[in-house]
């Protein structure tokens, strides 16, 4: 079958595009530059993001009307693909995560003395993996993109090799994860076969309303393959191994950027295939929901890493998250990604004030943190923050985030969720509190007593204080300018054809 | 000057830069922005004169260019039909406050200069200044209630801030609390209101609220109709009330003067005092409409300004005499706002300012240069004073100048704008208004006591002989305050009573050794201040001899160019009468003048009756002295009662809460320490709790 290529629409993935680009360049000059230009890759790489990042923001003001008229989103790739604002939000979220760690990994790199190009080639990698799965509406090109974005992450997870943890990390990130990639692939088939041999998410729909059980089935399979990118209970018990193990730049990507893609799949996926069955699936989310929260919160009281402490957090901040997909309204889709926005700066500053904490003193123990505030001000001034907003306190951003996420399930009448959400946060400022106060009024604990100073001049080092500063900046201000973020966020819910239609849906 | 109006949103950011930058370095570098003396005060004192000279251009574009106000707000939250704004207006009572703020405080800054020259927390001292006038100019220019509410609560906290500074002192760290505390109080209510009036009219911006409240209350909307307005305007009213020290919550302000000095000049007398008779003015077009509000108003600033002028009477400390005529004088103001006199009450709220920051400041150059001359814990008191005019010739002459004005000696400016006031309550009562005439009864008594107070202060403090340096006097200070009669015949020449101080001096004999034994500390003779002390003195001298002239009975500029927005208020033409006007301010001059002749009589042709005088009046002196008992009143209701509740609340909380508290703690942390087993760190236990989960969820569903 002859196909026309103008069809195809291949501007929407320029982004991709990009990105692909930058890891071919990347490849190519590591072999021809071998260790001179090992300094110059990092930059090349978040050219390369940038770059991308540009054409996401130019073609989501596009659509929204901002600049021209409104351009109504177009799939491309005979339906497999589209890049709707939803998914150009998401794949900004996905790059945005990924530059942020690139910033974290340059000094981390060196220190470690890993090889740095095939470090950002996978990075990249799994970006790509993201922003496509972001995007993908059919089921090859979802379980393409996801497993591009899994296999990166299980290399990543075990980049340092010398490190027996992070080889461990790695190999159980692989077996948890091909598990959980069989179970979905499971529900998928299942799917293929129950509407009679549809891939495409929207085809799929009306050949599997009143179908019953099997249509169940299918469903609990996808949302436990789902879950498993989510880490969210009972599909979390990879992540503290993992985020132990597993380099902290690594770590901050997979905590949000992954995470991110996850959540934008889940949206789809539920909305485009699953529309008949919504009071289903959002039970599901709602009990999956209540799981992270509680368990999240509660077990990560007791750890004494901070590595592993921020493994349990992000669960239960995957637990308020899936809130805003468990109601299911235009308010609940948009607070969900406004949270995200406030979590990707929160979490990957936390991330970065954890990897400086760590390249000083080769320790992540909370107790190590003891008396910070006096040797490192900034330092300890930055991470106090993060954690503050990840407690949900004032007037950080996490903060607001939570106010729109749980003023949303509140206008939905969602009171069990919204409840168990405010008992959980109150009890998550324990542990947040728990680092945070001993930096401030603890005695210096031998590692902060034998902390050296800081010299940003080192190599990567500055690009390690880009991205504290940029963290801990956003952190402060998106909270006071979130209305014109979270009127972005309604708009681009608005023109994303697929959740006006189950809306629809939901409605009748 | 449309620019400078566009550009408001600027004047508060411009101490905010001097107090993030200055506060900041004292975080982050402690020690060395300590030293940083010159450029912390150079940055602030300039930031804050680029500031005034914006405000006087504001202020040129309302009262002389007469520019139409602006305003703008931005959508800054939206939820549903709910949006909270934020912005900044500039009107005409906006360019008012915007010029008071920023000249009272920029002179107190250069005399801070002076007077914090030995203080190691010179430069802290700046930062917190620059912060309060920030929130101050940000709170005069806040265009909705919400924004209101927020710049009050942050001057509160900088006035607790720099009531506190010396904290290390119980007094202080005491003081700071109870301003704060007392605060909290009217800010509940005013919270309270807002939000109720919010409620019943879906706004925050002062004139829709009225609009809206009137409509709804014409239509009968309002459940509870009149009285429901009524009890919101008064709760909104209580935040005014404690702000500006208003009976029955003003027990904060005199305590506040624990404080340096310049900050009782600034905050506790020119500026964020008058932030109360400032939102009372804002919130006016909505009290109009409640008579009842109006009448509670008027007799609550009456009351307020009798019980501060008679507690002023008897006071010896210097500070507390002026706090306590402070209180007195805003109780003018709100009495004014109650009779409707809008425009008085801003009249009087503007002069006040200058010569009570001049009062003030001249009062902190005394006490600096006491603290050479006498021991620290007489600084203060008046007793130990007496001819500093031969010392400190400018800060007499400003501070002679000052009293004058308050008493309302024509032509000063206190003058034009207290009569004023006396004016409004003496017409409201001779249309008929039967409660009008108690009050102008109650404001011109207020008149004769401030004159007498004032003098009385002026003739202790700076006429006859320098006492601090008689032995004899400062051990009879001592007894006499023992005996809980701090008022006692000093010796002066022939007023000396036989054998009255015979025992103090024989007590003497060992404590005046003790004291210059131990203290090793040689006291010279007061001196008068450097020039950044007595610059800003000479400076304020103008505007409190001067400023009253805008504000003529017969040519009354300042009222023309402030008054309340125009559909609320029918803005009767009150024509100048002459004979009323001679009649009223005959009257308070007359009044004035005997205070004076009076205080001159007492302190000074007869320095021993005052203290005769009190002994046969004991009452009504232990009365006056211990401020009509209100401290001694709230310790027995409220602090100790709230004790008691505490106290039950105490046991209630560790038998019962904590049981609850720790054993869900208990619970938490074990089941944190359980669960935590479930991570095996086992490959294949995972993957079954994955494939287990997908069975139990499936089973889950079925169930639906």
């Amino acid at each position: 079958m002859p196909i026309d290529v103008s069809l195809l629409n291949v501007g929407a993935i320029w982004p991709e595009i990009i990105v692909t680009l930058t890891i071919l360049t990347l490849m190519v000059v590591d072999l021809i530059g071998g260790q001179r230009v090992a300094k110059q890759l990092a930059g090349l790489a978040l050219l390369g993001l940038g770059l991308s990042a540009v054409v996401i923001v130019y073609q989501l003001l596009l659509q929204l009307g901002l600049i021209g008229g409104p351009v109504p989103p177009t799939e491309s790739f005979l339906g497999s693909f589209t890049g709707d604002p939803l998914s150009l939000v998401f794949r900004g979220i996905v790059v945005l995560s990924s530059t942020l760690a690139i910033l974290m990994a340059e000094r981390y790199m060196y220190q470690s003395g890993a090889q740095v190009a095939e470090f950002y080639t996978l990075l990249l990698g799994a970006t790509l993996g993201g922003m496509l799965l972001s995007g993908s509406t059919e089921m090859v090109m979802i379980f393409i993109a996801l497993e591009t974005l899994s296999i990166s992450s299980y290399l990543l997870a075990g980049y340092t090799k010398l490190d027996s943890r992070s080889n461990e990390a790695s190999l159980k990130y692989l077996l948890v994860g091909s598990a959980s990639a069989a179970v979905f692939l499971y529900g998928m088939s299942l799917l293929y076969g129950l509407s009679g041999g549809e891939t495409k998410l929207t085809a799929i729909a009306p050949r599997i309303v009143d179908m019953g059980f099997p249509a169940l089935l299918a469903l609990v399979l996808v949302v436990a393959g789902i879950s498993f990118k989510l880490a969210v209970v009972p599909f979390h018990q990879w992540t503290p191994d993992v985020y132990e193990g597993a380099p902290t730049p690594v770590v901050a990507f997979l905590s949000v950027g992954s995470k991110a893609a996850g959540f934008a799949l889940a949206i789809r996926f539920m909305t485009e295939a699953f529309p008949a069955y919504t009071l289903q699936w959002q039970t599901l989310f709602a009990g999956l929901a209540i799981l992270s929260m509680v368990l999240g919160n509660i077990v990560a009281i007791a750890q004494t890493s901070l590595k592993r402490l921020l493994a349990y957090s992000s669960i239960a901040q995957a637990g308020y998250l899936l809130i805003g997909l468990a109601i299911g309204t235009v308010d609940g889709y948009a607070s969900l990604m406004f949270y995200l926005i406030t979590y990707l700066f929160m979490n990957l500053g936390a991330f970065a004030a954890a990897t400086l904490f760590t390249l000083k003193t080769g320790s992540d123990d909370i107790s190590a943190f003891s008396g910070l505030w006096r040797k490192d001000p900034f330092l300890a001034v930055c991470l106090s923050v993060f954690l503050l907003s990840l407690a949900g306190i004032p007037p950080f951003a996490g903060f607001f985030g939570k106010i729109y996420l749980f003023w949303a399930a509140f206008q939905a009448g969602a009171y069990t969720l919204l409840f168990v959400g405010l008992v959980t946060s109150v009890a998550s400022m324990y542990y947040y509190l728990r680092v945070v106060k001993p930096m401030v009024v603890r005695p210096m604990s031998p590692e902060v007593e034998a902390y050296p100073a800081t010299n940003w001049e080192l190599p990567g080092m500055r690009s390690l204080q880009v991205a504290l500063g940029v963290s801990v900046v956003a952190t402060v201000i998106v909270g006071i300018i979130s209305n014109p973020i979270v009127s972005l966020m309604n708009e681009s819910i608005a023109r994303t054809p697929p959740l006006q239609t189950a809306k629809q849906l939901s409605q009748k | 000057m449309e620019l400078a109006y566009q550009l408001a949103w600027l004047i508060p950011l411009y101490p905010l830069l001097a107090a993030t930058i200055v506060g900041l370095g004292l975080v982050f570098f402690k020690e060395g922005m300590a030293r940083q003396r010159v450029f912390a005060a150079g940055l602030s004192i300039g930031l804050i004169g680029v500031a005034l000279l914006h405000s006087l251009v504001i202020a040129a574009g309302a009262f002389v260019a007469h520019l139409k106000p602006f305003t703008w707000t931005a959508v800054w939250a939206q939820a549903g039909t709910f949006t909270l704004s934020m912005g900044y207006v500039v009107d005409n009572l906006a360019a008012l406050m915007l010029v008071i703020v920023t000249s009272v405080a920029f002179l107190v800054m250069i005399y801070s200069h002076g007077y914090m020259d030995h203080d190691p927390s010179y430069v802290r001292f700046f930062a917190y200044l620059s912060l309060f006038s920030s929130s101050m100019l940000g709170l005069v220019i806040s265009p909705n209630l919400v924004q209101v509410y927020i710049f009050w609560e942050l001057v509160g906290m900088c006035s607790y801030l720099l009531i506190g500074f010396w904290f290390y002192k119980k007094g202080a760290a005491d003081a700071c609390q109870k301003a704060f505390v007392v605060n909290r109080v009217g800010d509940f209510g005013l919270l309270l209101g807002i939000l109720g009036l919010f409620a019943i009219t879906q706004s925050f911006e002062f004139n829709t609220i009225a609009e809206v409240l009137r409509e709804r209350l014409t239509a009968g909307e309002i459940f509870g109709g009149a009285l429901t307005v009524t009890i919101l305007s008064i709760l909104v009213f209580l935040g005014p009330m404690s702000k500006s020290a208003q009976f029955p919550l003003h027990v904060w302000l005199p305590d506040a003067m624990e404080g340096p000095t310049p900050i009782s000049a600034l905050i506790h007398a020119a500026t964020m005092v008058a932030a109360g008779v400032f939102l009372t003015a804002r919130m006016f077009p909505v009290f109009v409409g409640s008579p009842e509000t109006m009448g509670f108003i008027a007799w609550i600033g009456g009351i307020t300004a009798v019980v501060g002028a008679t507690i002023a009477l008897t006071q010896m400390d210097i500070k507390k005499g002026l706090a306590y005529s402070t209180m007195s004088q805003l109780g003018y103001m709100i009495l004014a706002m109650g009779l409707g006199a809008y425009g008085a009450g801003l009249f009087h709220l503007m002069t006040h300012a200058f010569f009570k920051a001049m009062l003030f400041l001249g009062s902190g150059s005394v006490i600096h240069s006491m603290e050479g001359a006498v021991p620290a814990k007489y600084a203060q008191d008046m007793r130990a004073m007496g001819g500093l005019r031969k010392f400190m010739p400018i800060t007499s002459a400003t501070f002679f100048i000052g009293c004058l004005a308050i008493s309302g000696i024509p032509p000063l400016s206190g003058f034009w704008s207290k009569d004023e006031i006396l004016a409004a309550a003496y017409l409201a009562g001779v249309e008929g208004n039967t409660s009008a005439i108690l009050l102008y009864l109650m404001a011109a008594a207020t008149a004769f006591m401030t004159a007498f107070y004032m003098f009385r202060m002026y003739f202790m403090t700076f006429e006859g002989e320098f006492r601090g340096n008689k032995p004899e006097v400062l051990a009879g200070m001592d007894q006499a305050d023992a005996q809980g009669m701090p008022i006692f015949a000093y010796p002066q020449g022939a007023s000396f009573g036989p054998g009255a101080m015979h025992t103090a001096e024989l007590d003497h004999g060992q404590d005046g050794h003790d004291d210059h034994g131990h203290g090793g500390h040689d006291f010279h003779e007061p001196h008068e201040s450097t020039w950044a002390m007595t610059l800003p003195l000479v400076v304020l001298a103008v505007p409190s001899v001067l400023i009253g002239f805008v504000g003529l009975p017969w040519a009354n500029l300042f009222e023309e160019s402030i008054h309340p927005p125009e559909e609320f208020v029918a803005h009767g033409e009150h024509v100048f009468e002459l004979n009323e006007f001679l009649l009223v301010a005959g009257v308070s001059t007359a009044l004035s003048v005997i205070g004076i002749a009076l205080a001159y009589y007492l302190y000074r042709l007869n320095p021993g009756l005052p203290a005769q005088l009190a002994a046969k009046v004991q009452p009504l002196y232990q009365f006056s002295l211990r401020k009509w008992y209100m401290d001694d009143l709230y310790e027995v209701l409220f602090v100790q009662g709230s004790r008691t509740v505490a106290k039950a609340a105490l046991t209630n909380d560790q038998k019962v809460v904590d049981g609850v508290v720790n054993a869900s703690g208990f619970a938490t942390i074990f089941a944190g320490e359980g669960l935590k087993y479930l991570e095996s760190g086992r490959a294949q236990f995972y993957t079954l709790i994955v494939f287990s989960s997908v069975v139990v969820l499936v089973w889950l569903l079925g169930l639906l």
